[in-house]
């Protein structure tokens, strides 16, 4: 059998073929088992950087990056530099580039408004609103089953959240 | 405690006597920001340093659930004890290529593991033994409070906790189980799982091997989504997935059963191998310690004296190195994992 030469040290026999994936592509390499090694050490837990996630920057119908903001006012980075990274320089960046990122936001998760946990401190007001937002939706079904004792104790919930919101300083 | 007997510590999700008969261990990870300055890829070096040294000072401070933090800066560990803690899921591959400034804070049997300075400023992680997602959750929560009580986080209304990488922001969480799964493996069903689940917005491949090899049948399933759903929602899914997982598992080890003089055959030549080999590669051991596994679980082999989970572990490169001293070429290894297996594995 005709013998295979290993595609990185291009010295030794190929013995192993591993499979890389990187930016949502996957390209086979036959390796010796030394340059095998090499890359299983480097590379032991598979799949934790998230890489193929960094091809979404790029997708199509994204906001025209070239209308971005020049720069980063606190940490520097431009648009482009962050697209090349698939990642933030700051959280500022989130701010400042705020349509680019909420279009991949979207396309990541599906949506792009918070719905999980919020800081104790200062995150009061946020707490409360969250939660008149979801028993908002809790009602409209409520009524939409006609549970219509339930909905009015639940309106009543809403209202007195809604008081306290408007009586606290934010 | 010297940083070699924090790394001797056997970690708790290895050694927890009762065992899942398919999951393995849980694990839930919080990543969070300091508000008042970049990210670590965007900090200057001194800047990355005195981060560090101001998490290190809180990390150290913390007690959660009686358990105290210690931190171990990285430019204290050399490289194979960083390779270590990596097999052992305490730090990623990520942190340990990176240089001062960096580090990873412990409590005993290393329950709770905090990298500080990887991409994020903070990624706080539990991992738990067997299938314990609530109970995981409830103790990053913890500490996740007690950290935000002394530290101002990066968080935003619309948008969440704020984190380097856009995969990220939302929750920051990112909840994992690690199953066991080898009569699906044999049975040919990985697939239709596999693709059952990434509409879910979960995701699922194998923990140790490259590509599409998942070495051992141990698969690892994970949220995807951050942003929008909740952590209890996430939870929720990421268990009712497990569960479900669990249920075409041992369906199939039933049907497995039924042809029960096959599958006797193949557990017992896998003791076999393991009870008297003498040369081991990684990928085989994996292999045989899989079935051997899944004999023990059927009632057709007695058990092992170490829990699958440490089995597994014990049989990467780094950790082998380290119990033998140093360097070691692949033959020597191969040597040193079949003694392993030999000695302690199936030495019931």
């Amino acid at each position: 059998m005709k013998q295979l030469l290993c595609q990185k040290c291009k010295q030794k026999e190929a013995v192993v073929r591993v499979t890389k994936i990187e930016n949502g592509q996957a390209t086979q390499m036959n390796l010796c088992k030394e340059c095998a090694q090499q890359f299983h050490n480097a590379k032991i837990l598979p799949g934790l950087v998230s890489d193929f996630m960094q091809a979404l920057f790029t997708l199509k119908g994204a906001p025209n990056s070239q209308q971005a903001a020049a720069r980063c006012p606190v940490c520097g980075l431009t648009f482009a530099q962050i697209q090349q990274a698939g990642r933030a320089g700051c959280h500022h960046c989130y701010e400042t580039f705020e349509p680019q990122m909420d279009f991949l936001l979207r396309r990541l998760h599906g949506g792009s408004r918070h719905a999980g946990k919020v800081p104790r401190r200062g995150g009061c007001s946020i707490r409360r609103q969250n939660e008149v937002r979801s028993l908002k939706t809790e009602l409209q079904e409520l009524v939409q089953r006609e549970a219509f004792e339930e909905a009015a104790l639940l309106r009543d919930r809403i209202r007195e959240l809604e008081t306290v919101r408007g009586g606290e300083s934010e | 405690m010297s940083l070699a007997e924090i790394l001797a510590q056997p970690s708790h999700w290895l050694t927890a006597q009762e065992q899942h008969p398919i999951v393995l261990s849980t694990r839930v990870r919080l990543a969070r920001n300091l508000a008042d300055r970049p990210f670590p890829p965007a900090l200057t070096a001194e800047k990355t340093e005195q981060t560090e040294a101001e998490i290190a000072a809180v990390l150290e401070t913390t007690k959660i659930d009686g358990q105290c933090l210690r931190y171990l800066p990285l430019r204290d560990i050399s490289d194979m004890e960083k390779m270590v803690l990596v097999e052992k899921h305490l730090i990623s591959p990520a942190l340990a290529a990176l240089g001062a400034g960096r580090g990873v804070a412990l409590s005993p049997e290393h329950r709770l593991a905090v990298m500080v300075n990887e991409e994020d400023h903070i990624r706080l992680q539990v991992i738990s033994p067997g299938n314990s997602l609530q109970e995981a959750f409830r103790l990053a929560d913890q500490l996740d409070d007690a950290l935000e009580s002394r530290l101002d986080f990066a968080f935003r209304e619309r948008y969440g906790y704020l984190t380097a990488c856009p995969t990220n922001v939302g929750t920051g969480m990112r909840v994992s189980t690690m199953m066991h799964l080898p009569a699906l493996v044999m049975t040919k069903q990985m697939q239709q799982v596999l693709s059952a689940l990434s509409p879910l917005g979960l995701a699922i491949r194998g923990l140790y091997g490259e590509g599409s090899k998942a070495w051992g049948n141990i698969f690892q399933i994970s949220n995807q989504v951050t942003l929008g759903k909740s952590e209890e929602d996430t939870l929720v899914n990421i268990e009712a997935v497990t569960e479900q997982v669990c249920e075409l598992e041992n369906n199939a080890r039933q049907i497995m059963l039924a042809g029960r003089r096959a599958l006797e055959d193949r557990v017992w030549r896998a003791r076999g191998l393991l009870s008297h080999a003498r040369i081991l590669p990684v990928e085989e051991a994996f292999h045989l310690v899989s079935e051997d596994r899944l004999g023990v679980e059927a009632g057709l082999l007695p058990g092992t004296r170490e829990t699958f989970a440490a089995l597994v572990l014990n049989l990467l490169p780094a950790g082998l190195r380290y119990r033998h001293g140093g360097e070691m070429t692949e033959d020597q290894l191969n040597a040193a994992r079949a003694d392993y297996l030999r000695a302690a594995a199936v030495g019931s």
